[in-house]
């Protein structure tokens, strides 16, 4: 697949739960409307932001009230069934076929994806190798962890080599080693068979390590959308207190004092002086009490702005701008 | 965990088609359910009167081969009155609580049990709809209800057979009984199985599930018996599910007469065999597509 093809399209798409007239009704998305490109992509949002929701509906588990979408190419309301064919889904949630062995259950699952039978087997036992489960094949799923069945999931989304691959929250559950084998295994498959993914998640340092471009929705409507490293870019010059991260070798607590004589607020955390800013001027402030105090500048950087800004920073825009255009409340 | 790309590898091939996805989890299901050492107690327990008359055949036949012949057919008459009298055995009122128990108990976690385990999430993500599903779940459930009418009922007709030079009933005769018995086999796995399948996507607790069914089941009986003391009518045995399944297997035997051991027709039943099987299909039918329904408002998470 190309690095620019689009794999979904998502025009005007909103879901409505409940009786639409009734005032009990709870709307979920709100004309939402997006594209995403081949690549490692997320979808990021605060709880009930309608991440959960616009997967469901993309996989035609839930109908959508109104509006139009394509997965790869394939509309979600006509061809539900193509795109189940080419798209693996790792589900949030516990879930497990109750008295099989992994090797079973990955089986069958590549049996219902149309994979003939001596093919889903075989695939499934090297999905499960694939996913580090080699050990605990023909252990009963209903004995497994947490973290193998999350593994187990990712292997049945692999089985029946999906071109696209919707992963929902792939790294809760996990212990910090389990976490970044995880990332590991989700960035190769990403990065090394070509195949793309679609991210939900809420642990932000997970998508930063995960995936090149984050979409952002809140209250089911498109907040932002972007290459993850312009996003962060942007945040980072956008920023009205920003950080300003200095190393020095000397009398730090001169070098402190000379800091709060000039009325800069600041903080040391390993060693590292975090000077928060808003003027330009800082560096050369900076220099000044450096040469005053007799110390010796070694780094001086701005701190960089990471998703959970971003994300932050976004979400608070939106909220404010939804206060400011209906201030009587909506639905 | 390792992370490698030696076992990766793309698929290219062609894919299968519709039914094969629909057996493919029928016959998983299938395993699922019909695992373990209880399972085999309760096949022999809801076996029993077929494995007693079987035994009873086989020993009169190794022991005393003289009497074979008068006990197979001289007590009965005709194949078909000792194949209908087998079956109606098992589905006579005293009885039929086997089949019904075996076939509550191992299928009422087909659907339930993967509504406990959130399983669907997995199934629909997949390039199937929810009406395959229930289907490869049904066939399931008849699957597993065959082996408490349609297998052991056949294997006693083929004892029958196989004793051919004792008994000079030849194969070709006996066509026509392996038919009946198989329509009523079908008759019985189609009500049985359907109505557990319902009870099945209700609930996603299993025992549940299988006490309702049982009860669901029982209590028109223990109804009918109760009214019919108060009320002499004999269009209440239309509530009663087993004069419902006697009558339709007393109608797909064509009807036989059954004088010899009684003195009098003992199987006949008082309700219309064609009216039976109109409302044991019905309501199968019902069932099916009440378990679609519920399948299709369940919301996956």
């Amino acid at each position: 697949m190309g690095s620019t093809q689009e794999v979904l399209f998502v025009d005007g798409i909103t879901k409505i739960f409940g009786n639409p007239k009734s005032e009990h009704s709870v709307l979920a998305l709100n004309e939402i409307s997006f594209s995403i490109n081949s690549g490692a992509n997320s979808i990021l949002g605060p709880n009930g932001a309608g991440k959960s929701t616009l997967l469901k509906v993309l996989l035609g588990y839930i109908g959508a009230t109104s509006g139009d979408a394509q997965v790869l190419g394939f509309d979600i309301f006509k061809e539900g069934k193509q795109i189940r064919e080419r798209v693996g889904y790792m589900p949030e949630h516990y879930t497990l076929i109750p008295g099989v062995n992994a090797v079973k259950q990955v089986s069958l699952l590549g049996k219902i994806a149309g994979l003939p039978k001596a093919e889903a087997m075989q695939r499934s036992h090297e999905t499960l190798q694939y996913v580090g489960l080699d050990e605990a094949r023909y252990r009963k799923v209903n004995e497994f962890s947490t973290g193998m069945l999350q593994r187990l999931k990712l292997a049945q989304a692999l089985v029946n080599d999906p071109e696209l691959i919707f992963l929902d929250e792939p790294t809760n559950g996990l212990d910090p080693k389990g976490r970044i084998d995880m990332i590991a295994l989700i960035r190769e498959i990403s990065k090394d068979h070509g195949i793309d993914i679609i991210v939900s998640s809420h642990l932000l340092p997970d998508i930063e390590a995960m995936c090149d471009y984050a979409t952002i929705i809140n209250r089911g409507e498109l907040v932002t959308q972007g290459r993850i490293s312009e996003l962060t870019g942007q945040e980072s010059l956008s920023q009205d207190q920003k950080v300003m991260n200095v190393r020095i070798k000397g009398n730090l607590e001169e070098f402190l004092i000379g800091l709060k004589e000039i009325g800069l607020q600041f903080r040391v955390e390993d060693k590292i002086v975090k000077v928060d800013f808003s003027d330009e001027l800082i560096s050369q402030k900076i220099i000044e009490i450096a040469y005053k105090t007799g110390v010796q500048i070694r780094t001086m950087t701005p701190r960089k702005a990471i998703l959970e800004d971003v994300f932050v920073h976004r979400i608070e825009d939106d909220v404010e701008n939804s206060n400011v255009s209906k201030p009587s409340g909506g639905k | 965990m390792s992370v490698f790309d030696k076992s990766y590898r793309r698929y290219k091939g062609e894919l299968k088609g519709r039914w094969f996805k629909i057996w493919s989890i029928a016959t998983t299901t299938f395993r699922v359910q019909f695992s373990g050492k209880k399972i085999i107690f309760l096949l022999i327990l809801c076996n029993l009167p077929m494995i007693a008359f079987t035994l009873m055949i086989v020993f009169t036949a190794i022991f005393f081969p003289q009497d074979l012949t008068e006990m197979l057919l001289g007590m009965f008459g005709t194949l078909d009155i000792a194949m209908y009298t087998v079956i109606n055995f098992t589905f006579n009122a005293g009885l039929i609580f086997l089949p019904i128990v075996f076939i509550s108990a191992l299928n009422s976690g087909t659907i339930a049990n993967d509504k406990k385990h959130n399983s669907l999430a997995l199934y629909m993500a997949k390039p199937i709809d929810r009406i395959d599903y229930v289907l490869g779940k049904t066939i399931s459930v008849y699957m597993i209800s065959s082996f408490v009418t349609l297998i052991p009922w056949l294997m006693f007709l083929v004892l029958y057979t196989l004793l051919a030079g004792s008994t000079q009933i030849q194969f070709l005769d006996t066509l026509w009984v392996y038919l009946s018995t198989t329509g009523s086999a079908l008759v019985v796995i189609l009500f049985l199985g359907s109505i557990v399948l319902l009870f099945s996507s209700f609930s996603n607790q299993s025992v549940l599930a299988g006490i309702l069914t049982i009860m669901i089941l029982f209590l028109p009986d223990i109804l009918v018996t109760t009214i019919s003391d108060v009320l002499d009518v004999s269009w209440i045995n239309y509530l009663s599910i087993s004069s419902l399944l006697t009558s339709a297997i007393y109608l797909v035997f064509g009807k036989p007469e059954f004088e010899s051991l009684f003195g009098s027709n003992f199987f006949e039943s008082d309700i219309s065999g064609g009216i039976s099987i109109v409302i044991l299909l019905a309501v199968a039918v019902i069932c099916i597509l009440f378990t679609i329904n519920n399948l299709y408002k369940e919301e996956i998470d």
